[in-house]
Formats: structure tokens, C-alpha cells, sequence
């Protein structure tokens, strides 16, 4: 870290001294302007990450009271049953309230029908923050979780948590915020790599922890428990602000409390869905932290340490962010229009310097990022808000506050306006016509600087192309769903009228799965399912609503077909049955693919010092087949890969390594049945599955066996 | 969707409205950097520059704009005014040129085989005979 800045601190030296151009003298300062704010920005990053904590939670205590407070105000209440029902699955015991600042008569039955506690208020005053406040004054729990009306939380939560409070001097503690619908434009995922990037990430799961070790990790508004006697102590929960969160957390470290951070995905909530609403939330999010400047400045607030100040002033410095990068995505397009030059000379020797610093720069972040620095979605994540945080620097700057508006998650099947990306089409289109102009210049012989135009063409051709990436994101038509489907294989029994099969889903939620068979179904087609969620059997009616176009092939006459199937009137017990498969199993199983992986020099020494193994191990293929686990739990699951020696599948218990079961693996040609023994045994986090390793007893040898031809199949899309 | 954005995704649309929109952005760079295109074609080929820019050139040259004290440029322009036939103004840019630069034999030559290349052979000869007598003389 400390030679990236040494190398930065050098570039910029040798910019103010040898390359700014007097003849465009403000436009070159506005660039060296650019500069030295990723400067400042890139050194609070480092002091953030110093050194990332990762705790192990104390043992729970059990005699604690704890008020689970959902605060809501037009929430669907659909999506507020999901979450209390979560809440009440608690194992750890603790009373769940809503907090209706819409007051509905709906949700209050719900709450009643559930078993929940039901508050509302006569008047909206300070938003969330006066929400949790009249909670607080009318609960009594010696802590209080909170959860917003989309977040899910697993049932070990408090069990993960509450342990921190035995340190009488903690006020808080935080967990990630995570998103299920990884349908939403937020996400850049690619299955076949298992690589998945969401702006988030870095920040919860690398620069919190981070800014643990500082004791300056903020409560985050959502997923966390605090301590009822550290709000008390600051008299509740920050208002008058639009981010009562941060501001709560730095009155609370002033007062000399201080919060832990437990780095492990413990909730899950909505991602906004459209590109307007996400926009709505990032300026709320910005002008919310750069009050923060005017309102409890972190800088010169009485009580806080010297690392807290910098962090916090880190959290507010980050919102800027939009003005440097304004000025990078402009900056080359208008040296082509004008033909004033921000760096000048730019010549070889500058170009040198450049590269090093370049190298040096990326190489460092990369490398301290520890996987979570990934330069081009950071700047597709800033291409994509540069608008809104300019937007946020200048209301902030103005004094024109802003009402705290909820965020809404639901799905927009209108799609995005124009006015939502203008910003974006019009530096598309002032990065095309500076391109087009500077290749007229150097066609027409206007200029000699070949060398100069070259890297400026270049330069802007990458940021148009950022512009067109993040208009072409934005602007797909993807959420026809109004509800997201958690993607994920489990076996389904379906009943027509020409027989009973067992099948693989590809997707599901509690309105509808989507499968693959080899059988024909017709659209309209009723059918009768078995759902297998692990320990738990729901049968449902549904009908065919979808039939692919496209064919896979498999081994065997037939093809594999998908199909997507809509329950007729789910009884409202089942519907809670799959969500709580679908949040708890599901989807821990779909993150699990893209669990962060060795780098590939660790690969490389991993491979190293289990070569033997590696070498004896069969080839193993991706299939996904449903299957049948005979032993002391007998259960329906799905084969996730297969070689001629073993097979992988995912259990909901765990298995002692050298257990000997029997599998029957459902093909389209009939059940194959054979003993196996299990290899491995992997957690999935939080704990509710299990990735299974098997070996055969004994080895598929032959061709002619009924398993051969799957292992020769490449299922490319599958995930397991 | 937005009927605006689902033009936006059209690629037809994409297409035309792509090739107008340089279009565009090409005429405004005409229309802007004129005056500077036709020096930079008088100083790359002289003979293929329009008369109509040529007598443009030639008037700004008599209200003496900031490029004519670049004699490279008004020798250009003198080999296209003798290309196009105007020899009453070749002969004031090359006077104008050979005044301010009495001494600078290889301009003089450059003018002379100008005159001489555009069939104003007395002209070039008068240039040639001045070139041959000081040479004489040293």
C-alpha cells in the first residue's frame, strides 16, 4: 500500500512540474484536480483495509431479550409475510414487531394471523429513524434487531450475533447486506466463470471489515442489533437526517461505545430493479452522507478517535467521487473538440512515467483488494452514477435537503425511461463525436500530434464503450417476473396423464418452478408435483405456461425440453415451505457457486501439494439428474457432477466421511442404482446444505453401462 | 418499454441514425475548421485546391491574416495562383514573399521554378538570373 502511494504521490510531483499545459491552463489544473482527489481517494481506501477483521462470534448468551423491529411504510405485504415468517423462525427466542407507518388495516391482520406485534403512528414524522424511535418507546427488549420490510434473515442471526454483546462496551453489530434477486441490472454475473460482481460486495465484505479493526464499522440500517441502553444513551436513533444509519453510529462512537462487524451473510434482501429507483437511492444514500460534513462533522464531533475520524471522513470523501470522474469521462473528448491539452508535453518520457505509475497502481489495488478490486466494474458502477452523485454534491452543497424516500424494489415492467440514462447517452455521444472529430483532424492534416491523438481516440473509445455497456444494461428487458425465482436444481415428481416422472427444476419460487424432462408436456397441460425441499414434501397443482423452443441434447432418443409450470392456488403453509427452502437452501447453494476461489498461484501450489490426488481423481462432468439417497436419511436429491468413479450431490444433512449408502440415479432411460461411499462432506455457509463427495464401490468401467453416456456430457449452463 | 429506448435498442436505428449523427458532427467540422483545412490542403497539394478557396486565401492574404507570415504558406499559395492562372496575384504574393525575405536564396529558386512550372517563363527566368548573378558574385 505504501509503495502505491509512494508511486502515485511521484506521478503527481512529476505532473505539477513538468506537464501542465500553460496554454490551457485551467483545463490542465481541472484534470490535475481529477488526480489528486483518486489520490486522497485511493489513500483513505488503504487506511480503510489496513487490516480486515474477521471474527469468530462469542458463545450466544441466553438469557437476553431481544425486539425484532420491521419498519415499513407501502411495502407489499407479501414481501413483509416473507420476512417476519424468517423472523419468527428464529430458533433464538425473540418478539417481532412491524412498524406500519403506513397504517394499514392489512398488515395489522397480518401481524395478528402471524403472531407478530403490530405498532403504527398517527403522524410520519422523521421517516425510518422516528419509526424505530416511537418502537423503542413502546418495546422494552434489552436489544433491538432491525430489518427492513425486502431483507430475509437466516435463522442463526441472533445465534451469530447476540455473543458480541458480552463485551458490555459494544453498541452494535453489523452484518453484510446481500441481494437474492440477481436478476436485477445491479449484478454482473457469468455462470460458465463463476463470477459474480455486485457494488456491494467489496464494501461488505472487504472495506467494513476493514474499518472494524478501526472500531469504525457503522450500523448499516438494516441487518444488525443494537443495544437498547446504547440508543438510550444517545436518545435513539439519529432524525432530521436522511441517513439516520450513519449518523446514529457516529453519535454512538462519540459517546465511546463501540461496534463489531460479523463479516458472514446472514440476510438477504432486494436489489432495486430499475435503473430510476436505484438512482433515487444512491442520491438519498450520497446527500445523506455528505450531510453528515454539516450535520455531526466526523472531522471535528468531540469523542472520536483518530481512525474513526478518517474513516468516517472516508465515507463522506467517497460521495464525491462523481466529480473527479466526471471530469475523467469528459476530459478526452473535449482534447479532441478543442484541441487544448490537459497533460502537455505528452510525450515518451511522460508516457514511461505513465505506464510505471499505471502498473504499479493496478498491480497494488489488485493485489490489497484481495479479489474485491475489480477496476472495470468500478467504473462501470461510476459510469453508471457519475450524474446522480454530481447531482447529490451540489443539492448537499446548496442546502437543499431532501425528503426520505422509500426505495422501491418491486419489479418495473415498463422498463427505463430516457431521462433516467441521459446522462449517459449524451457522454456516449459527446465521446463519439470527439473520436470522429479527432480522426477528421488527423485525416484532414489539421494535426501533426499523431502520437497525442492516438491515446486521446483511444482513451475516449473506452469511455464511450462504458457508456454504451451501462445503457445496454439498464435498458434490457429482463424483470417480467414480478417476483424473483431463486435459480437452482431440485428433484420434482410430475404426475400427467401418461405417468409419473421425476424431474429437475431449473428455477423456482412459490408461484411457479421452471423444469427440464425429456418428456413432452403441451401448454395448458395440468399437472399434479411433488416438491422434494429436503426434509419437506409439498404437493401442488400447477399448469404449463411455457414451452422452450430450444432443445438440449442428452443420451437417449429423446430431448431435453424446459418448461415452465404456475401453481393454481397454493395453500399459503406451502408457499411459506418453498420460501424458506428458497432463501435458506436455494439460494446459499446458487452463492456457493461463486464462492471466492484461490487465486491462481494458490491454485497453481494447491495443485502442487495434491498432485498424487489430482492425478488418480476421474474427470469429473456436470450433469444434473435426479436421484434417490438410500442410508439412516433416506431423501430425493440432485446429482450435481459425475465421473466414472464417483458422483457429487447436495445433501441437507451432513455425512461422516467412509459412510457407505446406496444412490439410484434417475436417468431418461430408468432409475440406475448403485452403493457408494461418501469422500467429503462441505458445508455450504450458513449450514443448511451440504455438497456431498461420493465414491462408486465400484468403478464404472464399461461403456455399456446406462451411467457411461452421461460422462461425456458438457452441461455448460448447469449450475450446481 | 420506453418507445424512445426501444428505438434506442433498434439496430436499424443504431445504424442510420449513427451514420447521420457523424455525418453531422463531419459537416460542423467543415463548416468550423474551413479556412484551416484549405491551408492544410494548400501546404499538401496546391494544384488540387478549389479556385474559390484560392481567391479566399489570396483576399485574406491582403488583409494580412496572422498565416501570412508563414512564407511556406504563401509560397503554396503562389504556386496555386500560377497553377490556376492568376499571375497578377502570383507576382504581389511572390513579391510579397521575396521583400520580406531578400536574402533566402532557396525560397527565391522555390518561386522561380513555380513561375516556371506554371509557363511564366519570364518571370522564372528574372528569378533565376538574380539566383545566377549573386551566386556570381560570390
Amino acid at each position: 500500500m505504501c509503495g502505491v502511494m509512494a508511486m502515485y504521490l511521484f506521478y503527481l510531483g512529476y505532473r505539477v512540474l513538468y506537464t501542465l499545459n500553460p496554454e490551457a491552463l485551467g483545463f490542465s489544473l481541472l484534470f490535475l484536480y481529477a488526480e489528486t482527489h483518486a489520490c486522497l481517494a485511493l489513500g483513505l481506501y488503504f487506511f480503510q483495509i489496513w487490516n480486515p477483521m474477521m471474527r469468530v462470534p462469542p458463545p450466544v448468551p441466553r438469557d437476553v431479550t431481544v425486539d425484532i423491529l420491521i419498519p415499513t411504510y407501502n411495502e407489499d405485504l407479501a414481501l413483509l409475510r416473507k420476512t417476519a415468517i424468517s423472523c419468527l423462525g428464529m430458533p433464538y427466542p425473540a418478539k417481532v414487531f412491524f412498524l406500519d407507518d403506513g397504517n394499514r388495516w392489512e398488515l395489522a391482520r397480518l401481524a395478528q394471523e402471524l403472531g407478530c406485534g403490530y405498532l403504527a403512528r398517527e403522524e410520519r414524522v422523521h421517516a425510518k429513524a422516528g419509526n424505530l424511535n416511537h418502537a423503542l418507546s413502546l418495546t422494552d427488549g434489552e436489544f433491538v434487531a432491525v430489518f427492513d420490510a425486502d431483507y430475509v434473515p437466516h435463522p442463526t442471526f441472533l445465534e451469530r450475533t447476540l455473543g458480541y454483546f458480552q463485551d458490555p462496551n459494544v453498541a452494535f453489530v453489523q452484518t453484510p447486506h446481500n441481494y437474492y434477486n440477481v436478476d436485477s441490472f445491479q449484478f454482473w454475473i457469468n455462470s460458465k466463470k463463476r463470477d459474480k460482481w455486485n457494488e456491494q460486495d467489496a464494501f461488505y465484505r472487504f472495506i467494513m471489515p476493514g474499518r472494524d479493526y478501526w472500531n469504525a464499522a457503522f450500523f448499516a440500517g438494516t441487518s444488525a442489533v443494537l443495544r437498547r441502553k446504547a440508543l438510550e444513551s444517545i436518545g435513539g436513533f439519529a432524525t432530521g437526517t436522511i441517513t439516520e444509519d450513519v449518523e446514529t453510529s457516529v453519535r454512538l462512537y462519540a459517546k465511546g461505545w463501540k461496534g463489531a462487524y460479523h463479516n458472514e451473510v446472514l440476510s438477504n434482501g432486494l436489489a432495486t430493479t430499475d435503473l430510476a429507483s436505484y438512482h433515487q437511492q444512491k442520491l438519498r444514500w450520497a446527500e445523506g452522507n455528505i450531510n453528515l460534513l454539516f450535520a455531526e462533522n466526523p472531522l471535528t464531533k468531540k469523542g472520536l478517535t483518530i481512525p474513526q475520524r478518517i474513516c468516517f471522513f472516508a465515507t463522506v470523501f467517497g460521495w464525491f467521487v462523481g466529480i473527479p470522474e466526471t471530469i475523467y469521462f469528459i476530459t478526452p473528448a473535449i482534447m479532441l473538440l478543442t484541441g487544448w491539452y490537459p497533460i502537455d508535453p505528452f510525450d515518451w518520457q511522460f508516457l514511461m512515467v505513465y505506464l510505471l505509475y499505471l502498473g504499479v497502481l493496478v498491480g497494488g489495488f489488485k493485489y490489497v483488494s484481495q479479489g474485491y478490486g475489480r477496476i472495470g466494474f468500478n467504473n462501470l458502477y461510476n459510469m453508471t452514477n457519475f450524474f446522480v452523485l454530481l447531482k447529490a454534491v451540489a443539492k448537499s452543497l446548496l442546502k437543499r435537503r431532501s425528503k426520505f424516500i422509500v426505495t422501491s424494489k418491486e419489479a418495473h415492467n415498463s422498463g427505463v425511461q430516457l431521462t433516467t440514462i441521459l446522462p449517459q447517452v449524451a457522454l456516449a455521444l459527446l465521446c463519439v463525436a470527439g473520436m470522429w472529430w479527432g480522426v477528421l483532424n488527423l485525416y484532414y492534416g489539421l494535426t501533426q500530434d499523431l502520437f497525442v491523438y492516438s491515446i486521446g481516440i483511444f482513451w475516449t473509445g473506452t469511455n464511450a464503450s462504458l457508456a454504451v455497456a451501462v445503457i445496454r444494461k439498464t435498458t434490457r428487458a429482463w424483470y417480467d417476473r414480478q417476483t424473483f425465482r431463486f435459480i437452482g436444481a431440485i428433484p420434482i415428481e410430475i404426475t400427467n396423464a401418461t405417468g409419473s416422472y421425476l424431474v429437475v427444476s431449473k428455477d423456482l419460487n412459490e408461484s411457479g418452478v421452471s423444469l427440464e424432462t425429456c418428456e413432452t408436456l403441451h401448454l395448458g397441460e395440468p399437472l399434479a408435483l411433488k416438491l422434494h425441499l429436503g426434509p419437506n414434501v409439498v404437493c401442488a397443482r400447477g399448469e404449463v405456461v411455457y414451452v422452450s423452443k430450444e432443445e438440449s441434447k442428452v443420451p437417449g432418443p429423446q430431448a431435453l425440453r424446459s418448461y415452465g409450470i404456475r401453481f393454481n392456488q397454493l395453500p399459503q403453509i406451502d408457499q411459506d415451505i418453498i420460501h424458506q427452502f428458497c432463501f435458506h437452501l436455494v439460494f446459499p447453494r446458487y452463492l456457493h457457486h461463486f464462492a471466492r476461489r484461490d487465486s491462481w498461484g494458490q491454485g497453481l501450489a494447491n495443485w502442487y501439494a495434491n498432485r498424487g490426488r489430482f492425478q488418480k481423481r476421474a474427470l469429473r462432468q456436470l450433469v444434473t439428474l435426479p436421484c434417490r439417497i438410500t442410508g439412516p436419511f433416506s431423501f430425493f436429491t440432485v446429482v450435481n457432477d459425475l465421473s466414472p468413479t464417483g458422483v457429487a450431490f447436495t445433501g441437507h444433512y451432513p455425512f461422516e466421511v467412509g459412510q457407505r449408502l446406496h444412490i439410484e440415479i434417475v436417468t431418461n432411460q430408468g432409475g440406475i442404482g448403485v452403493d457408494i461411499d461418501i469422500r467429503s462432506c462441505q458445508r455450504i455457509p450458513p449450514g443448511y446444505a451440504y455438497l456431498i463427495g461420493a465414491q462408486f464401490v465400484e468403478a464404472i468401467a464399461e461403456k455399456s453401462h446406462p451411467l457411461a453416456p452421461y460422462m461425456h456430457i458438457h452441461k455448460k449452463d448447469v449450475l450446481i | 418499454m420506453d418507445p424512445v429506448i426501444a428505438l434506442l435498442r433498434n439496430k436499424w436505428v443504431l445504424l442510420f441514425g449513427g451514420v447521420a449523427y457523424l455525418g453531422l458532427i463531419w459537416s460542423m467540422f467543415v463548416f468550423v475548421n474551413h479556412d484551416e483545412m484549405v491551408r492544410a490542403e494548400l501546404l499538401r497539394s496546391p494544384t488540387t485546391v478549389s479556385q474559390r478557396d484560392v481567391v479566399k486565401m489570396y483576399e485574406a492574404f491582403g488583409q494580412h491574416d496572422p498565416w501570412v507570415k508563414d512564407d511556406v504558406m504563401v509560397l503554396r499559395l503562389t504556386e496555386a495562383l500560377v497553377y490556376q492562372g492568376r499571375v497578377e496575384e502570383a507576382r504581389n504574393t511572390s513579391q510579397m514573399l521575396l521583400l520580406n525575405n531578400p536574402h533566402n536564396d532557396a525560397l527565391r529558386f522555390q518561386v522561380a521554378l513555380a513561375m516556371h512550372n506554371g509557363g511564366l517563363y519570364e518571370e522564372a527566368e528574372t528569378h533565376f538570373s538574380i539566383l545566377l548573378k549573386e551566386r556570381g558574385d560570390e
